[in-house]
């Protein structure tokens, strides 16, 4: 299994659990690591060459930083322009089925203000829910989210246990049985 | 009162809808209308001035098409740069607190699909939640949302219609 994993942090030098997080994927040859910002930095984005990457991989992984409860606006517009009807979805458009998508993402906010009593009153699955139909749409198989929530407060120790966790969660066996 | 509706839609040429609403939108009195794309096609966005916009008006509303159950990455943007900390949330960023905050979107999905057992699973409720959860952080009223569904299938009249729906929706109290 073949898997890209797409990383969007528009300040991604000065981060310091994306960068961490790539650091890590990059000790494991077989990751494909791809750095949108870097790739595209005045925001033209080569349709065809992301639809060729996503072709020829098994494991889409969508690696970013929670804005406003979302991606950065490059991924967003990698999702408007790369996710083309015809080609990711409707008539004809079945280029993904069978794939699988993940997301790695990363909050300043606490886990606890992700809940209905807390002060982001949603869960990280509410609000990934544009995300998780967008896999359903261009029939991917939706993966359990990989979350590090309150990342002011995660001291070096444990940030180094999780980005292997991180590793681990994207090299984890393939969730469809062959 | 006064309005501010910014209109995100990257071909509001092409656009039926979003330019039917844009254009009868702007015969209102005490609403101004801001075309995103028309204004930061390089996606460069001037921030004091978005910022300002946002000072002047009282009630909120962002208009555009739904793309990948979310808005144009164009609005996206304007979300990250111009709510910024210590302006639109944080214990100094108190700017946009009391204000109203409206969505107004069209989808080309019939509505029989947003919904569990529909192909698209989720209502638009739960799809705007991230939008909700920004007017909850900056202090704004998230008000209920315009939406108008199956807009590829309209007719002239029916856009028209729905033209002036919006223009009621918008103008209600809540």
């Amino acid at each position: 299994m073949k898997t890209l994993v797409i990383i969007t942090h528009p300040n991604l030098e000065q981060s310091r659990i994306n960068r961490t997080w790539m650091q890590e994927l990059k000790k494991h040859e077989e990751i494909t690591i791809h750095t949108l910002y870097q790739a595209y930095p005045d925001g033209k984005i080569n349709v065809a060459h992301e639809q060729s990457l996503l072709e020829s991989h098994d494991r889409i992984i969508l690696q970013f930083p929670f804005y406003w409860y979302s991606t950065p606006s490059l991924l967003k517009q990698w999702q408007d322009e790369v996710l083309a009807y015809g080609w990711a979805y409707g008539e004809g458009g079945d280029k993904l089925h069978g794939k699988e998508l993940g997301l790695a993402i990363s909050t300043f906010g606490p886990e606890d203000s992700y809940q209905p009593t807390g002060y982001n009153h949603f869960t990280m699955a509410t609000l990934t829910t544009p995300l998780q139909q967008t896999s359903n749409l261009i029939g991917t198989r939706f993966m359990p989210l990989f979350v590090l929530n309150g990342v002011m407060h995660v001291i070096d120790k444990q940030l180094e246990e999780n980005a292997k966790a991180y590793v681990n969660y994207v090299l984890q066996p393939s969730l469809i049985e062959a | 009162m006064k309005t501010l509706v910014i209109v995100a839609h990257p071909n509001l040429e092409q656009s039926k809808v979003n330019r039917t609403w844009m254009n009868r939108l702007q015969q209102e009195e005490n609403v101004t209308v801001h075309n995103l794309y028309a204004h930061y096609p390089t996606f460069e966005i001037d921030v004091e001035k978005e910022q300002q916009l946002l000072l002047e008006h009282d009630r909120i509303v962002l208009q555009f098409p739904f793309y990948w159950y979310s808005s144009p990455a164009l609005l996206k943007q304007w979300q990250d740069l111009v709510l910024t900390y210590g302006w639109a949330y944080g214990s100094e960023g108190t700017k946009l607190r009391g204000k109203d905050f409206m969505l107004a979107i069209s989808t080309g999905g019939p509505e029989k699909a947003y919904q569990a057992g529909g192909y698209n699973h989720f209502s638009m409720s739960e799809l705007t939640k991230p939008f909700q959860a920004t007017a909850n952080l900056t202090g704004m009223r998230f008000l209920p949302t315009f939406t108008k569904h199956g807009v590829r299938l309209l007719m002239n009249e029916q856009v028209r219609e729905s033209a002036e729906e919006l223009v009621l929706h918008l103008k209600n109290n809540y």
